[in-house]
């Protein structure tokens, strides 16, 4: 702090571009930092209980609304609680054609993210709107890609939010060849496009603030493959653990200044989402991907949490990269059919639980479910990936301020910690859809 | 192509109305040119339902000050402010609507229908204001159609 005064006051009440509502409240005068505080304002969840009693193959589609941004992610990772407790076999290919459709959502949910809600802190607009005029290219271009993940979505899910088509066991319904290979033909075209977003987020990443704090990362990992649908958990400071041993990972709990559960594992918090994914599995990026970071000097392990949103950008690339590989896969070997709206013989037995953990656009999503011998669910848990972050963004809250309020004005902190909770991508209270509004001379 | 797109979640309660409403409609004679969607809680996804369609009707659950179960027509033009106090994820269905404009990819009739909610706790199931208006709801809608296809 240079032996300057510490003195500090902001007060961001319902952050915008953020999906859901948190605040931030920073006070300091006379060179002490009296508060300094991520407060979510988060409805309490009712998900878990909602779900029980309900029966097996009606959950992933009751879960699928938690979130609309998420929705795909929701439902793969609770139709993979059901299958690990009820022991359902689901092919090689229904495999792959889940991991297009998550792909297809982290795609559209990354390009959202970096588009409409990052972008606009990085020209000093207001929000996207405005861009459509001052950045018209480059507004066109972040929407053909959105539209590109949705469509992908919609191919795979039955629709672009809340999957229609997923059951347990695989699908009621799945695309034919020609359908993929349009899919395949429209992700190779996509290269001026996702060069277009590097390009412009290489000219303006040096707006991004130069903050360092190391933490915990954690992801899933593959020894196959860059993970999202599958995998075990990967910690940067304890290593590997299985995914039904997760509740030892997220050690959930309350804080005062929040209504959202808490999480934190080896230290007092840990990261999970793009940044966390990039640390721990850089060496199984595509080699696209590989120059996108390069681009932008991004190499594990990067303690810069406002690159997550530059490790968003390096992960789109992949997923391109990646969904291609998957399509020629399944066309090389020639699609399977299969019988519509099938659904497994499923034998309850005395029940069972089970755990499902995908990587998805925000970080780790665990859910777990317990079923009775009637296949109907008596408990559920689901951890959302912002929910392991808070805690993060409150460290790196507690060490930033410090750092630039003695140099800084209120506006410039206020942006720079708004910024700082955008770049985590937050989604804190996505359940909901009805507006408020006041009309005009009324 | 004429848009139905109802907005919501059917897990708070008067948020499913849109929901609820487009399974009745689905029951319902109505011209092929007429798309029926969901779009659930999908946020900046609409833009691209809105750039699909030539007019669209969009039905949510508005808190305007009304009586549960009261409606209004209204379109995104006349709306002064979103509040900022428990407004929803997606701030902003309107936000969307303008970039859909601002990109020339929007319909050329856009006509809201906003229902005063009673009750969006967590939990399946309308509240009985909300319930009650549906009979009312469904003739002003096909009206909205008859009157948008014709």
């Amino acid at each position: 702090m240079s032996g300057q005064q510490l003195d500090v006051d902001v007060d961001v009440e319902y952050l915008t571009r953020v999906e859901g509502h948190g605040n931030i409240v920073v006070n300091a005068e006379d060179g002490e930092l009296e508060t300094c505080e991520w407060r979510v304002v988060e409805s309490p969840r009712f998900f878990e209980s909602m779900v029980k009693g309900r029966r097996w193959d009606e959950l992933s589609l009751i879960t699928s609304r938690i979130c609309g941004i998420c929705s795909i992610s929701h439902s793969l990772a609770s139709l993979k609680a059901t299958e690990d407790a009820l022991d359902i076999f689901v092919s090689t290919q229904d495999r792959q054609l889940r991991k297009l459709a998550l792909y297809g959502e982290i795609i559209q949910s990354h390009v959202l993210h970096v588009g409409y809600l990052a972008l606009p802190d990085l020209v000093d607009s207001k929000s996207v709107v405005p861009m459509a005029e001052s950045h018209p290219d480059d507004v066109e271009t972040v929407v053909k890609l959105h539209r590109l993940g949705n469509e992908m979505t919609e191919l795979f899910a039955g629709r672009d939010v809340h999957a229609t088509s997923f059951v347990p066991g695989g699908f009621s319904q799945i695309p034919d060849e020609e359908e993929l290979e349009n899919l395949r033909e429209r992700l190779a075209g996509v290269d001026d496009d996702l060069n277009a977003v590097v390009e412009l987020l290489v000219d303006l990443a040096p707006e991004l603030p130069d903050f360092e704090r190391e933490t915990e990362y954690v992801s899933l990992t593959h020894d196959d493959e860059y993970a999202f649908y599958g995998g075990v958990i990967e910690s940067s400071d304890t290593g590997k653990m299985p995914v039904g041993d997760y509740r030892d990972l997220t050690n959930e709990y309350v804080v005062p200044q929040s209504t959202a559960k808490y999480a934190k594992h080896a230290r007092d918090a840990y990261l999970v989402g793009s940044l966390a994914r990039f640390n721990n599995n850089y060496d199984q990026l595509s080699d696209r991907a590989k120059a996108v970071a390069e681009k932008f000097d991004l190499s594990p392990q990067e303690t810069n949490p406002y690159l997550n949103t530059v490790a968003q950008v390096v992960e789109t690339a992949h997923l391109v990269d990646a969904s291609i590989e998957l399509l020629d896969e399944i066309l090389d070997r020639g699609l399977d059919e299969q019988e519509p709206h099938h659904k497994p013989d499923v034998d309850f037995g005395n029940g069972g639980r089970g755990v499902g953990a995908v990587d998805v656009p925000r970080g780790t999503l665990f859910h777990e479910y317990e079923y009775d011998e009637n296949g109907e669910c008596v408990e559920a848990n689901c951890v959302i990936p912002t929910n392991q972050n808070h805690g993060n963004i409150q460290q790196d809250m507690e060490k930033l301020v410090p750092e630039i309020a003695a140099t800084k004005s209120d506006d410039a902190v206020e942006k720079d910690l708004e910024m700082l909770v955008r770049a985590y991508d937050p989604c804190i209270s996505c359940s909901t859809h009805y507006l408020d509004v006041d009309f005009v001379n009324e | 192509m004429l848009g139905v797109v109802a907005l919501g979640n059917p897990l708070r309660r008067d948020d499913g109305l849109g929901m609820r409403l487009l399974e009745a409609l689905r029951e319902r004679d109505l011209p092929d040119d007429v798309e029926l969607y969901d779009a659930g809680t999908g946020g900046m996804r609409i833009i691209h339902k809105l750039a699909d369609v030539d007019d669209v009707i969009l039905i949510d659950v508005v808190r305007f000050g009304g009586e549960p179960g009261e409606f209004v027509w209204f379109s995104p033009d006349e709306v002064e402010s979103i509040r900022e106090e428990g407004a929803s994820h997606d701030p902003n269905l309107f936000e969307a609507i303008e970039l859909s404009r601002r990109l020339d990819e929007a319909p050329d009739r856009i006509c809201c229908l906003g229902v005063q909610p009673e009750d969006l706790s967590m939990g399946e199931g309308l509240s009985e204001p909300v319930e009650a208006a549906i009979p009312a709801l469904l003739e002003s809608i096909e009206a909205k159609i008859d009157d948008l296809a014709g």
